[in-house]
Parts: C-alpha cells; sequence; structure tokens
C-alpha cells in the first residue's frame, strides 16, 4: 500500500495496484458521514472495436453495448442490485462516457454490505432474453429523451462536424436501431474482456481504513481465479486531422438559437503528465481570452450575443480531444465571427502575464474546492486514473505551467481553420 | 459532527446562522431575502439580482467584478431566485476557499463578505436608478430565460402542469416572472423595488466552514449594512394552502413538435411542512415515487418498460405534489391509469414491508449525508425557517424511524389528484 499526501490539500490517499493487475484507491475524508465506493472500467461508447486477447480475433459490436452493458450489469438472478442497495439504504447508480464506465454508491450507514455488492455484481453478469427485450424498451424512452435535449443535440451535433471516423461522433447510448442488434451473446464477451481487473480501477472516498478496503477488494476478486489478461487493443479509425464539416445545423423546439463553436486538436495520443498540462494550460486560455473578466466577454455580453448561460470547456482525452464555446444567441453568425475574431487577435497578441496568473489562481481554488466534495474527487479520479494522471497531480502541474508554452498552445488549438459549428435553431 | 447552527438575531427579521466545521475546504455564505410571491413583484425579484450582480459600486464593472473573484483563488459567486410555496426568495451566494489551503493568503473570508456585501447593499447607479445599460442588457436575457423554459420539456411541462393547477393562485408564478411585466419595469423602478426589498423583506444568512461563530457574527454586522426595516418590520410572506381540489381530475394537454412526451400528474397533498403529519408524508413520497425503489419507477419503468424516468416529487410549503414520466405518445393513459392505480394502493394500505423499510432506511440515509455537502446544509437551515420547528439531522432521522405504515395510509389518503397535463406531439407529427 502507498500513501500520497498533499500538504496543500490536507488530503490523504491510498493505492495498491494487486496482483491481478487491479488498482485500488482509497481517499480517507475523516469526519465525512457519507462513504461513496467505485468501480470504474475503461471501457466506453468509443471501444466499439477491439481484439479479443483470448484469441487474437478482430470484433466489431453494436454501438452502444457499453451503455447497455452498464444497465443490464444491476440485473441479478435473485433481482435488481438497485433494490439490495436501496435496502441497505444506499444510493447506487451507474454512468458511461465516451471512454469509461462508472458504478457506484455512496452511504451513511452500512458500507461494508454495500461494498461487497458493488464488488460482486460488476464480476457477476447475468443476461436474459426477456430481461434484454425489456432494457430495449427503456433505453428507447431515454434515447427520445436526449433527442428533445437541446444542449445534448447542440453538442452531438458539434461531434459530428468535428470528427470524420473516430466513434465519438456516434452516441453513448447507440441509437435505437443498434440497441435492437444487442443480444445475450456479445454482451458476456464484451463483459468477459472488458470487465477484466487488469482494465478497471476501485476507488472509495470516507472516513474508512484503508487497509480493510484493499483486502476486502483483493478477496472479493481472488474468488473469480482471474487469468492474466494482455492488454486489449483497441481498433480506433484513421481519423483525418481536419474536420468533417463546418456546420451543422439541426431544428428543434426552442426559443433561440443554440450554438456551438468547437476546435479539433490534429495531434491525439498523449497521456500523464503531458495531457494534464494540455488539459490545465487550455482551460487556463480559454478563461483568460473567454471568460467573465474577459474583454472579449464583456463586448459579446454587451452586443446580447450571449448571457449566463454562455459555457466553454475543453475535453482532452487520448483518443480525441477539442474544446468548445456554447449558449443560446441571438444570432448565430455575428456571434461565430466574433468569437473567431478575438480568439485570432488574442493568438496573435499573446495573453497578458496577468490574465495567465488570475486563470491559474481560479484554477488552483477550484480544484480545493471540488476536493469538498466526495463525488467530484471520485469523478477526478477515475477520469485520471485511466489517462495516467494522478489526483494530486492538478495543484502541482498547474503551478508549474509556463505562459510561453500557453501562448504555443494557443497558437496552435485555435486555429479557424480546425473549427466547425453546431447550431440548433427554433422550429 | 453535528449540524448545529449556532443562531443570532442581528436585528428584527434578520437571522444569521453559522455552522462551524473544519472539514470543509471551503467557507460557503448565503444570503435569503425572502418575498411574497405575488404578480406585481414576481418579474422585478428575478430580474433584481441578475443587474445588481453585472457589478456594484465597488466593482463598476463586470469584468471587474469577475476578475476580483478570480483573484480570490476563483471564489464562486452567484445569485438566483427560488419559490417555496408562495414565498419568493432572492438569493446571493459566494464561496470561498479555506485560509487554510492558500498558503500566504489572508482575508479571503472578509473579503468575499465585503464582495457580496456590496453587490447587495452598494449598487452601481445612473440618477436614481441603476445603470441604465446593465438594467436593459439584463432585462432583455430575462425575457429569453423565461421564454428558454420550453428548451428543457420536463421542466417545462412540471411549470405548464402547476400554472394550470393553480391558476388564480400566486403559486401559477413561475419563478422567473413574466414577460408581459418587462416593458412596464425601469432601471428606476427596479432600484426602488430593491429599497423595498432590502428594507421590508425578512433576511436569513447561513454561513458554514472553519469559522469561529462569534467572529463570523461580528464581521457580519459590520460588513453586510442593511437598512432599518420599514414601518410595518420584515414579515415573512405567507402561503395559500387549498387543500381539496375542488373538482374532479382535470386533464390539459400542449402540444409541440417533440420526440417524447412528459406526462405530469399533480395532486393536493392536504398536508404541508407545518403540520404534524409532515413527516408521514415525507415517507407517502418515498413509497410513492421518490426514489428508484418506489412504486412508480417499478411498475412504470422496470414492469411495463414505459418510461425511462418515472418519479414523484413533492413541494411541501404549498402542499402539492407531482407525478411524472417521459413516454411514447400513444402510451399516455397506460401511463395514467398506472400511476393513479398506484396512488389508490397507497390509499387502500397497500404498502408492503420492503418498500416501506427500505423507503424509511433511504431517507434516512439522505438526511445523514447533507452533513456532508454545504449546499445541503443551507437547504436545511432554509427548512427550520419555513416549518418553524428546530430539527437537526439527529431530529429528523428519529421522525422518519418514528413514522408508521398506518401514518402513512392516512396521509396518502389526503392525496387528491388534482391535473393530468400532458406534452404531446404536434397534429400528424411522427
Amino acid at each position: 500500500m502507498e500513501k500520497h499526501y498533499d500538504p496543500l490539500l490536507k488530503d490523504t490517499l491510498f493505492t495498491e495496484q494487486l496482483e491481478n493487475g487491479l488498482t485500488v484507491a482509497v481517499l480517507v475524508k475523516p469526519g465525512y458521514k457519507t462513504t461513496t465506493g467505485r468501480v470504474a472500467t475503461r471501457y466506453g461508447s468509443i471501444d466499439s472495436r477491439f481484439v479479443n486477447p483470448q484469441n487474437g480475433e478482430e470484433i466489431q459490436v453494436p454501438d452502444g453495448i457499453a451503455h447497455f452493458l452498464e444497465h443490464k450489469l444491476f440485473e441479478e438472478e435473485d433481482g435488481n442490485v438497485s433494490d439490495k442497495f436501496s435496502e441497505l439504504g444506499a444510493e447506487s447508480n451507474a454512468y458511461t462516457t465516451y471512454t469509461n464506465t462508472t458504478y457506484y454508491f455512496s452511504t451513511t450507514q452500512k458500507f461494508d454490505e454495500c461494498f461487497d455488492i458493488l464488488l460482486g455484481f460488476v464480476q457477476n453478469p447475468y443476461f436474459t432474453d426477456e430481461s434484454i427485450a425489456k432494457e430495449q424498451g427503456i433505453i428507447e424512452q431515454e434515447i427520445r429523451m436526449y433527442l428533445d435535449d437541446p444542449g445534448w443535440r447542440s453538442s452531438a451535433n458539434l461531434l459530428e462536424a468535428l470528427y470524420v471516423k473516430n466513434p465519438v461522433r456516434i452516441d453513448i447510448a447507440g441509437t435505437v436501431e443498434s440497441i435492437h442488434q444487442i443480444n445475450k451473446d456479445t454482451l458476456y464477451l464484451c463483459h468477459k474482456i472488458f470487465y477484466h481487473p487488469s482494465n478497471m480501477v476501485v476507488f472509495v472516498a470516507g472516513d474508512v481504513d484503508p487497509a480493510k478496503v484493499i483486502e476486502t477488494t483483493r478477496a472479493s476478486f481472488a474468488k473469480k481465479g482471474y487469468s492474466k489478461q494482455p492488454e486489449i487493443r483497441r481498433i480506433m479509425p484513421e481519423e483525418p486531422p481536419q474536420v468533417n464539416e463546418k456546420q451543422r445545423s439541426q431544428q428543434l423546439v426552442v426559443n433561440q438559437p443554440i450554438f456551438r463553436l468547437g476546435f479539433k486538436d490534429k495531434q491525439v495520443g498523449r497521456r500523464g503528465k503531458e495531457l494534464l498540462e494540455l488539459d490545465l494550460t487550455t482551460a487556463i486560455i480559454m478563461d483568460a481570452v473567454v471568460g467573465r473578466g474577459s474583454e472579449l466577454y464583456t463586448s459579446l455580453y454587451e452586443s446580447g450575443l450571449i448571457d449566463h448561460r454562455f459555457g466553454f470547456e475543453f475535453s482532452p482525452e487520448e483518443a480525441y480531444s477539442y474544446s468548445y464555446f456554447a449558449g443560446p444567441t441571438r444570432d448565430a453568425k455575428e456571434l461565430q465571427a466574433r468569437l473567431l475574431a478575438g480568439l485570432d487577435a488574442a493568438r496573435q497578441k499573446g495573453l497578458a502575464e496577468a490574465d495567465f496568473e488570475r486563470a491559474r489562481k481560479k484554477t488552483i481554488g477550484r480544484v480545493v474546492s471540488l476536493m469538498n466534495d466526495l463525488d467530484s474527487a471520485a469523478y477526478m479520479f477515475t477520469d485520471g486514473f485511466f489517462k495516467g494522471i494522478g489526483l494530486f497531480d492538478l495543484i502541482p502541474v498547474a503551478r508549474e505551467l509556463k505562459l510561453e508554452a500557453a501562448n504555443e498552445r494557443l497558437k496552435a488549438h485555435f486555429d479557424p481553420e480546425q473549427s466547425a459549428v453546431s447550431i440548433i435553431e427554433p422550429k | 459532527m453535528t449540524d448545529s447552527f449556532t443562531r443570532y438575531g442581528l436585528a428584527d427579521g434578520v437571522n444569521l446562522y453559522v455552522q462551524s466545521t473544519a472539514k470543509f475546504k471551503t467557507t460557503v455564505m448565503y444570503v435569503y431575502f425572502h418575498m411574497p410571491l405575488a404578480p406585481d413583484t414576481v418579474t422585478n425579484n428575478a430580474l433584481l439580482p441578475m443587474v445588481l450582480s453585472r457589478g456594484s459600486a465597488d466593482f463598476p464593472t463586470t469584468a471587474a467584478f469577475s476578475r476580483h473573484l478570480d483573484e480570490l483563488y476563483g471564489a464562486s459567486f452567484g445569485v438566483d431566485v427560488v419559490r417555496r410555496g408562495e414565498v419568493h426568495s432572492i438569493v446571493f451566494r459566494i464561496e470561498v476557499a479555506g485560509e487554510q489551503h492558500i498558503p500566504g493568503e489572508e482575508h479571503l473570508l472578509q473579503k468575499g463578505m465585503e464582495t457580496l456585501a456590496g453587490v447587495i447593499t452598494r449598487p452601481l447607479l445612473e440618477g436614481d436608478g441603476f445603470k441604465a445599460d446593465y438594467f436593459s442588457q439584463e432585462s432583455a436575457n430575462l425575457k429569453q430565460t423565461i421564454e428558454g423554459l420550453i428548451n428543457d420539456k420536463r421542466r417545462y411541462a412540471m411549470v405548464r402542469c402547476t400554472q394550470a393547477m393553480c391558476e388564480g393562485e400566486p403559486f401559477a408564478l413561475y419563478r422567473l416572472g413574466r414577460v408581459e411585466d418587462l416593458p412596464n419595469i425601469t432601471s428606476q423602478t427596479l432600484r426602488r423595488h430593491h429599497q423595498r426589498v432590502l428594507s421590508t423583506a425578512p433576511v436569513d444568512i447561513f454561513i458554514m466552514g472553519n469559522v469561529e461563530p462569534e467572529a463570523i457574527k461580528a464581521m457580519v454586522a459590520k460588513t453586510l449594512e442593511l437598512p432599518a426595516a420599514g414601518p410595518g418590520g420584515r414579515v415573512m410572506p405567507t402561503t395559500q394552502v387549498k387543500r381539496e381540489p375542488g373538482h374532479p381530475l382535470k386533464d390539459v394537454e400542449d402540444r409541440l413538435d417533440v420526440n417524447q412526451g412528459v406526462l405530469v400528474v399533480s395532486l393536493r397533498t392536504g398536508t404541508t411542512i407545518r403540520d404534524e403529519d409532515y413527516f408521514p408524508m415525507l415517507v407517502a413520497n418515498g413509497v410513492l415515487g421518490g426514489f428508484q425503489h418506489s412504486k412508480l419507477f417499478q411498475q412504470v419503468r422496470e414492469k411495463n418498460s414505459l418510461a425511462y424516468f418515472a418519479y414523484s416529487a413533492l413541494e411541501t410549503v404549498k402542499g402539492v405534489g407531482f407525478m411524472y414520466a417521459g413516454i411514447e405518445f400513444e402510451n399516455m393513459a397506460k401511463c395514467k391509469e398506472i400511476m393513479l392505480a398506484q396512488l389508490k394502493a397507497m390509499q387502500e394500505g397497500h404498502i408492503d414491508d420492503d418498500e416501506f423499510g427500505t423507503t424509511i432506511t433511504t431517507m434516512v440515509n439522505d438526511i445523514l449525508g447533507a452533513a456532508d455537502s454545504p449546499a445541503a446544509m443551507a437547504d436545511l437551515a432554509v427548512d427550520r425557517v419555513f416549518s418553524g420547528r428546530e430539527t437537526s439531522i439527529e431530529d429528523r432521522v428519529k421522525a422518519y424511524q418514528g413514522v408508521t405504515k398506518d401514518q402513512v395510509t392516512a396521509v396518502v389518503r389526503k392525496f387528491v389528484p388534482d391535473t393530468a397535463y400532458f406534452l404531446n406531439k404536434t397534429e400528424g407529427g411522427k
């Protein structure tokens, strides 16, 4: 068991990698009533084509299967696992992203029992034709709900515009058609491959004994007697550097246009500290150039082109990375022109030292604040883990960032050639 | 740790609640001004904090204000208007990093509090009104935000159902106000409304963090200078409670070009937060549709595969409730029938031991977990203001555990369906 202490956050994290490849991490939070337990697997919606590590065969599975599997894993032969958590008074849920699937509970009362259930059910798939058919109905309604969600559609359309082949352009839940192609055998196969301990991580945060958590996890996974599995080879289609199309529009029942401008990174494949530096640098740039304290924000706001709902974010992953600026607007064309012009002016001029420092301070303060909340800390941990980034790396890396590097990144990333827009228009 | 707030009366109708805890890495402060929810003030209440937060006499531009917050290590600042019953509260919030986590920084809290106080009490004025540009920009933004309700179909359906159910009652008013009021509000009339809020609204201030209550009390008293209360004092607004619909279930439908229908069946609960059977009512909602183990989720989603979401929720100050689900258009009648059947089953005493026990355990878990979240603690503190009960987390745990099935059956018998609202597709739509 390794102990990591962060003197600024005053938090302690214990980690251990088990013999089967599984990493267990425990963030000790004295005084917290709640404990959260999570199991995450590096298996998201983009992992639809891969090589079976058992026999070397290449496989293509239906879109949306990782998310479908997330729903179905809750079902056991003797009932739904959610009910077992509920009986213990715990909240439980799960989510699937483009790159991973996470199962979690939080409880104030019976941590040991809940943790056993969590570790058990993720290793214990149980699918029947009947329960798969039932889930298709539920997920179809989930997909339809998102079809009416303009924020979600705006984001999905931008990804379709930015990417030519990368599966991030396909909805996490798949489509009504693709989920009807999912069957028992494919679900079992995907579970066997992607829910191998070497592809997973266990995280616990709360006022708990870390050694005990690690031992419980070890014992639970030992029961299954996993054999070694080589790293899973995921087959990503070759993505051209340029964007797929410059603009994508859709009409929905909204009161005014919803605008989203994205920039696609040409280079991918970064991990660890390199990816974290890219993440924090890009976030700081965006805040310095378009944040509320910037001249650009003021001018867009005072022209009535954006309001308090305007926001921006950078999504750095190993397989793709892009940034976006989004919000409702009265005039999408004008907003696009002025954002591009403002970003281009910043590229020519570079960031002011004071703006860079201010945005850095804000970033550090926000990490401190996020660590208050067990769910936020857990999210930061699991998201970072699969990218090779440690929970306590954020603040030290933020402190080391250099203005010169930020200015280079500003020039490289916010290239208008690499941009695309998504517009939701009122029906 | 307990959830005990130290309460200080700073002036008549102005109360400060301080919770000292070393657990959080930040200190958070909320200031609530409670106004009546009424047609002539609802839009003013919504617009006021938007204009105030654009800049103050201390930080006259939005950029300067925002940069100042960034310099306080990303202090997070926000305003909101919330509605509980027919009380319309204007809320100001600031959260600053604890100084123990930012070496070499001092007085972050004092600076944060001064910033918040500046926004509330030292606005940027031009003549006898707010700065004209900020006023007109925020008036336009509020119009768009009100109209933007339609972008979120679930919330739109809930608001439309409430309007239909509570026609003629103040509760029908949307928390962000009405577009038609905006042309009649000027920067001068809004400024006069501001002065009215400062001198007539009861004020509740909540502060949580690694703080010393007495020192905080002195800091707040010195920093947040509110005018003396007007001749009528600061009086908590009341809520008109209608315990029964007085009519059979009313059907209301809107048609939009959408992919999924949203069904909302509203209820008059006959009981409120101030009544003795308040805790049994919360448990009743838990059994009916508050959770995934509840009747609605189990029947509508798990058994009949009709929906992705299917829940119920209460508004306990007004005494109303909602059962809602997102469904295929053609399943409306079936879903409504299932919802009403679940309610009826409870009224006939069909509550099994598992769902009852699970509900209590889940509610106990939720309330214990509130102690780990500053926002949830602030909510509980506000709850006490509305309930008139000094209930600690431990008291609530005991209250939940003391609820019996008979009490739940008795209270749920008071629930009467009022309005069934359906967001349908346009005629001839796909």
